[in-house]
């Protein structure tokens, strides 16, 4: 199956259904969140992964009952979630501004989203409406607590990270059930999310750390300290990013982010692969790869991940 | 005796690559000395002669870092290196934009 055109097309069928006023701004969604900085960039292009969304059809492939019919309504339920939750997430950390359009934009494409998971369970209420609000929740009280620097443990970032991400679960869950795979198999595709869900968070939290602190708050410098790490701002309130580093890389809080998820990607590729998902174990099996290699240089040369990642462009440019 | 990485640029650059990615201040100093370049050349097209300080600054510490007789960068390679490394220009609609699901 191929997923990306398959996400391309379900959101040029969304998009045709928009009454005609909306339907430039639907395509014009990703740069107006500053997910991309050019027009016209596909869904299919912007994540480096087909996971995030696509999901449902990735499993599908384990699940010999389900229809192409189901497969489309649960990555269409999918997509719609995770898109909308990206783009509220980047007005509400003021990465983006939100316009009437767009809220009316994000309204068609919730009730869109719960039209084909009813459509999916045979259920009249969705169980996005839950998730949403879990999630919003959690987005909420991560700002609050990282704005003003709480010392916070390892526990409570896996606990948030999971809870931001809870739009990602019910149409995988719900495709699980019509497709008639039973209780056991469903938990197991839970963990796989969370594996899955847990990991990309964790890398890009070491990767986006200096930028998430100049934007607010950051986990890596909570979980190094937090407010006695802040303490040390000088008094015009503006962070020191130079005093801040050298702290969070002498706390090897980045390693250890990054082994978090290596060891998430690791349970992910192991049950995936219990299931029959092979093409989604195999990619969890080479994140852990990266993981585990990021973790190891990170462990010996502190900030090497964040400047990697800044420098990828010019390696690719330079070095081939 | 002269090593290839002492002659062929391509490896130079490579040493140049992995010390900016083990050593934070030699990063820090890289990007902070690019910044420091013009990102435009002057009117005639010649480069200025605060220009032309900064860039031999950089490429002496260049050899600093790599140990190598680094041949050193010319004007238009500084302001190609600065144009992706402190403005992020160059690329960046072929990049992925995000690593994950960063929600």
């Amino acid at each position: 199956m191929d997923f990306s055109s398959n996400v391309d097309a379900i959101w040029t069928a969304f998009c045709n259904t928009l009454p005609l006023d909306l339907q430039r701004e639907a395509r014009a969604l990703a740069l107006a969140v500053s997910l991309v900085p050019l027009a016209n960039i596909p869904w299919s292009k912007i994540f480096k992964n087909e996971v995030t969304l696509a999901a449902p059809a990735l499993f599908a492939t384990a699940m010999p009952q389900a229809t192409q019919q189901m497969v489309m309504t649960a990555t269409t339920a999918h997509m719609l979630a995770v898109i909308d939750a990206f783009a509220t997430d980047r007005i509400l950390d003021r990465q983006a501004t939100g316009n009437p359009q767009m809220l009316r934009l994000f309204k068609h494409m919730r009730i869109e989203r719960d039209r084909a998971i009813c459509e999916l369970t045979g259920n009249q209420e969705s169980p996005y409406q839950d998730a949403e609000y879990i999630g919003i929740c959690a987005i909420n009280i991560e700002r609050l607590l990282l704005q003003h620097g709480m010392a916070l443990s390892f526990s409570d970032y896996s606990n948030l990270s999971l809870a931001k991400q809870a739009v990602a679960f019910p149409a995988s869950l719900a495709l699980a059930r019509v497709a008639g795979w039973d209780g056991r198999r469903e938990r197991a595709i839970q963990h796989v999310l969370r594996g899955i869900v847990l990991g990309l968070q964790f890398h890009d939290d070491v990767v986006d750390w200096e930028d998430d602190w100049q934007k607010g708050g950051a986990w890596a410098v909570s979980l190094s300290g937090g407010q006695n790490l802040r303490d040390r701002a000088p008094c015009d309130g503006k962070p020191d990013i130079a005093s801040l580093r050298r702290q969070v890389h002498q706390s090897g809080v980045l390693a250890t982010m990054m082994t978090m998820a290596r060891w998430r990607y690791r349970m992910a590729a192991r049950l995936a692969a219990m299931l029959g998902a092979d093409w989604l174990s195999s990619w969890a099996r080479e994140q852990e790869v990266t993981a585990a290699e990021l973790a190891e240089r990170e462990s010996s040369s502190a900030g090497y991940v964040v400047r990697a990642h800044r420098l990828s462009n010019w390696a690719m440019e330079v070095l081939g | 005796m002269q090593t290839a990485q002492d002659t062929d640029p391509h490896a130079q650059l490579r040493t140049l690559y992995m010390s900016l990615l083990t050593r934070q201040e030699h990063f820090d100093e890289f990007k902070q000395l690019l910044s420091m370049y013009p990102a435009a050349p002057g009117e005639d097209e010649t480069e200025p002669p605060a220009a032309a300080e900064v860039r031999q600054k950089l490429n002496q510490r260049i050899r600093e870092w790599t140990g190598t007789p680094f041949a050193g960068l010319s004007s238009s390679q500084i302001q190609m290196w600065r144009a992706i490394v402190v403005d992020e220009r160059i690329n960046v609609a072929l990049s992925p934009w995000k690593e994950s699901n960063g929600y």
